[in-house]
């Protein structure tokens, strides 16, 4: 297994490793496209339906769904990203629609889609802000879980325009259904074609729109702390939850999404406080990081 | 603005009510009122005020009880934070909770015993004697009470304040003496300050709900979304349910404990405290002096720290702790008598040096220290032998001779730590006194009770922000975590003050004698321990 992961950081050591680390700076698209499998699909071949879902890791969640709201559990750590993420999509998106974000729902008027909601931790947080939010999973399990949960939170329904669904991304693009805002945080390392799936993403956001994603960097920081520390010392992530070979270096996930049409506007890294004991925002995109792709606005000679 | 408050109150009675109400003009009273026709069967008292509505529709309830009819609302009213316990803290919370910019869209309500009347700044302004339950603020507190909107009708004559301090004890005149250009503290009635806040409270739109608690009902420590048996009607499900003696009740999701030190929440919740009694107990009471003072006087004698503050109107308010026979003898003594014996404890000289119990003279400690500290602290009047120590910088300040008791006499009070080993469980979070209590001898108590609001506040708005659940352990814990370490470490200071200063083991005593006047001539430290003692905010930055 050593051998593995060394020949594995060998191979990405060049330009993953050290790059990330400190300064980021997007690389050609010519020679990433050379060393990652996942390119060598076209996009013909990704447009199918529901390619991004990969069973496996959709049934790993689903035996895991009860504990989803349990702060203390396996999902404990999702839930103190929240903030982190949170208060990133909130600064993103009122930037780019130019709303003031200092306002109790200043996502207010915006429709808002969230693509692997899970139990919908963050979906909740996101409905507080006062978008409308629809929040999808492929694990009907999980959706379950994020209903009951909106259910017994009478203020919360009152309050937000939030609804669940279990489907894909996929079904949603076939049903013409365009948003202000996609979501999908922690999503695109569980998926099986991440190409495809950016530009599922960018099917369902509207021109003009925002795309915010987050995942977790291919660093050797990023396997000692989200996969040997968070989940075999520490058990604050379910052991198995990552697979370290899946996850998106900011420049993959960069050229990806460069291909689906979406233009980064703002990243941020996002580590683990310690006396807080809650992740923050930070410069270091190391380990986790968020980023806010903007959508083309259609272009006037193509129309 | 009334009508709408008791529209909200009587929702669910609403639909019924409406249709047999007959007035033409308090529909809505109707609506309310109509739900204590249940309480007047079973308790006449509250039938007359009904316990469980709010303050801001009581008035139109009592004129239309009579012709209300409807059966008790069992659903109760929904709030996004209940705060149980409308004294200072409680009504703090409640006020701070409705100026942050994101709280302030919560549904608070204050939950108390009775409604208090007369005790308002401007009808305390006459009175002559001030109560005998004073608070010290210190600066940060009145900071806060400024931003929260009733720093202004609480400065003198309503209050008192002092800009100095002086503490000494029994053994020497060595003493230390703090002083602030501004002021150190101000001297408040506990009644006043709450009166004044629960005004600011029902002005920012807080709903006060009146009656006593019978039952609070509080969510299940662990959350099984899958697992978890069908939720009861009553509802235990992520709420609180409190229930009212009159048979009602309402819901929240965050219920704030803030019911003082025999607090029902913290009971019903299942924390638990680390306890620690002094086997003493505190003598208070008003008195009328020979001149007004602006410095709070403190002395440590043997038996206990007494304490000499000034309050309102030119009068001062001793509190005297001691041991329990003692105090008790106290108590019983008359105005005169105890004023005496109040006066004989502050003036007295200091017990002889060259008594028996001494193993050094001050003279031979005070050149061994002199010889010790060598010619670089020669300079710094630290030098030559302690009697003159005192006589350098700070000059001390005899206490005024104390008159007669004022108003009310003299009562006691028992003393002790108590400290709860967590502040929150889910949905549940503790602040001021129903966390924590602590000895008066630095009137901290209800100042760290104000640190705690403001922490609260900070953690609940960050918690809005990034649009979590306010109410969830995550967020909860944080301000249990940052308190706690807080006000432990004031906790223990204060057993250390204590234990240090009723030692009467000479070398001890003539150390503290020293130590207290290098203290006192120290620039820098002083001024990291009035720092201190007049704020909150510092006490993060030491951790």
């Amino acid at each position: 297994m050593a051998s593995g992961i060394a020949q594995r950081l060998w191979r990405h050591a060049d330009w993953s490793l050290a790059k990330s680390c400190s300064k980021w700076t997007p690389l050609g698209g010519a020679s990433a496209r050379r060393r990652s499998g996942w390119f060598s699909t076209t996009s013909e071949e990704a447009s199918g339906t529901a390619r991004s879902v990969d069973a496996k890791e959709v049934a790993k969640f689903a035996a895991m769904a009860d504990e989803w709201w349990d702060t203390a559990g396996p999902y404990g750590a999702l839930h103190r990203l929240n903030y982190a993420r949170s208060p990133f999509i909130r600064m993103a998106v009122c930037d780019h629609y130019g709303k003031a974000s200092t306002g109790r729902r200043p996502l207010e008027g915006l429709s808002l889609v969230e693509v692997g909601c899970g139990g919908g931790i963050l979906s909740e947080s996101l409905a507080v802000m006062g978008s409308d939010v629809k929040a999808i999973d492929a694990a009907e399990e999980s959706v379950q879980v994020a209903k009951k949960h909106l259910k017994r939170n009478a203020l919360l329904r009152s309050r937000t325009n939030l609804t669940y669904e279990a489907t894909t991304a996929e079904s949603l693009v076939e049903k013409g259904e365009a948003y202000d805002v996609v979501v999908s945080s922690e999503v695109v390392e569980h998926v099986l074609d991440p190409p495809g799936f950016c530009k599922t993403l960018s099917n369902l956001c509207k021109p003009g729109g925002l795309v915010v994603m987050s995942t977790l960097n291919r660093t050797l920081w990023s396997y000692s702390l989200a996969i040997v520390a968070a989940e075999r010392i520490l058990g604050m992530a379910p052991r198995g939850a990552h697979d370290w070979d899946q996850f998106v270096t900011p420049e993959e996930l960069c050229i990806m999404c460069e291909d689906a049409g979406l233009e980064l506007g703002s990243i941020s890294g996002m580590r683990w406080s310690v006396p807080k004991g809650q992740f923050e925002l930070t410069k270091d995109l190391s380990v986790n990081y968020i980023a806010a792709f903007r959508k083309e606005p259609p272009r006037q000679d193509e129309t | 603005m009334a009508l709408a408050a008791v529209r909200r109150l009587g929702r669910d009675l609403a639909a019924s009510t409406r249709a047999r109400a007959t007035g033409v003009v308090c529909q809505a009273e109707v609506c309310s009122a109509s739900s204590t026709e249940g309480v007047r069967s079973l308790d006449p008292a509250t039938s007359v005020s009904p316990s469980w509505t709010t303050r801001r529709s009581r008035k139109l309830c009592e004129s239309a009880s009579a012709s209300a009819s409807a059966s008790a609302s069992q659903g109760g009213d929904e709030y996004d934070v209940v705060v149980v316990g409308g004294g200072m803290i409680g009504s703090a919370l409640a006020c701070g909770l409705k100026h942050g910019p994101l709280t302030s869209e919560l549904r608070v309500a204050v939950v108390d015993k009775e409604k208090q009347q007369g005790w308002g700044a401007e009808s305390r302004r006459g009175a002559s004697v001030p109560d005998i339950r004073v608070s010290t603020l210190t600066p940060s507190t009145l900071g806060f009470l400024d931003r929260v909107g009733v720093g202004s009708n609480l400065l003198p004559p309503v209050s008192a304040s002092f800009d100095s301090m002086q503490v000494w004890d029994a053994f020497g005149r060595g003493h230390m003496q703090f002083s602030s250009p501004t002021f150190l503290g101000q001297v408040i009635e506990n009644e006043v300050l709450k009166e004044e806040l629960q005004r600011r409270a029902e002005e920012l739109g807080c709903d006060f709900v009146y009656g006593s608690v019978t039952d609070i009902a509080v969510p299940r420590p662990k959350v099984g979304i899958t697992k978890a048996p069908e939720e009861k009607p009553g509802g235990d499900g992520d709420r609180s349910v409190i229930s009212f003696a009159s048979g009602l009740s309402i819901s929240t999701p965050l219920v704030v404990g803030a019911d003082g030190a025999q607090s029902l929440v913290a009971k019903k919740a299942g924390i638990r405290f680390l306890e620690y009694n002094y086997g003493q107990r505190a003598v208070t009471c008003a008195l009328r002096v020979s001149e007004p003072h602006s410095t709070a006087f403190q002395r440590f004698l043997p038996t206990g720290p007494i304490a000499l503050l000034p309050v309102r109107g030119g009068y001062s308010n001793v509190v005297w702790s001691t041991t329990v026979a003692e105090a008790k003898r106290l108590e019983s003594l008359g105005s005169k008598e105890f004023a005496r014996a109040v006066d004989d404890a502050l003036r007295s000289e200091p017990a002889s040096a060259g008594g028996d119990v001494h193993f050094f003279s001050p003279a031979t400690l005070g050149s061994a220290v002199s010889t010790l500290l060598g010619g670089r602290r020669r300079t710094n009047d630290v030098g030559g032998d302690l009697g003159q120590v005192t006589e350098t910088r700070g000059e001390f300040v005899d206490p005024p001779e104390v008159l007669e008791v004022a108003g009310t006499s003299q009562k006691s009070f028992p003393l002790g730590s108590k400290h709860a080993l967590t502040y929150c469980q889910r949905g549940v979070v503790l602040v001021g006194d129903a966390a924590h209590r602590i000895h008066p001898l630095a009137g901290q108590g209800v100042n760290i009770g104000f640190g705690d609001v403001e922490c609260l506040m900070i953690v609940l708005q960050e918690a809005l922000w990034s649009g979590q659940d306010y109410s969830d352990l995550l967020t909860l814990e944080k301000y249990s975590r940052e308190r706690r370490i807080a006000n432990a470490a004031m906790i223990r200071t204060l057993d250390a003050v204590k234990s240090l200063y009723q030692s009467q083991y000479t070398p001890l005593a003539l150390t503290r004698n020293l130590g207290m006047d290098i203290l006192n001539n120290s620039g820098p430290l002083k001024d990291a321990i009035v720092g201190y003692a007049s704020s909150n905010a510092t006490a993060k930055k030491i951790f």
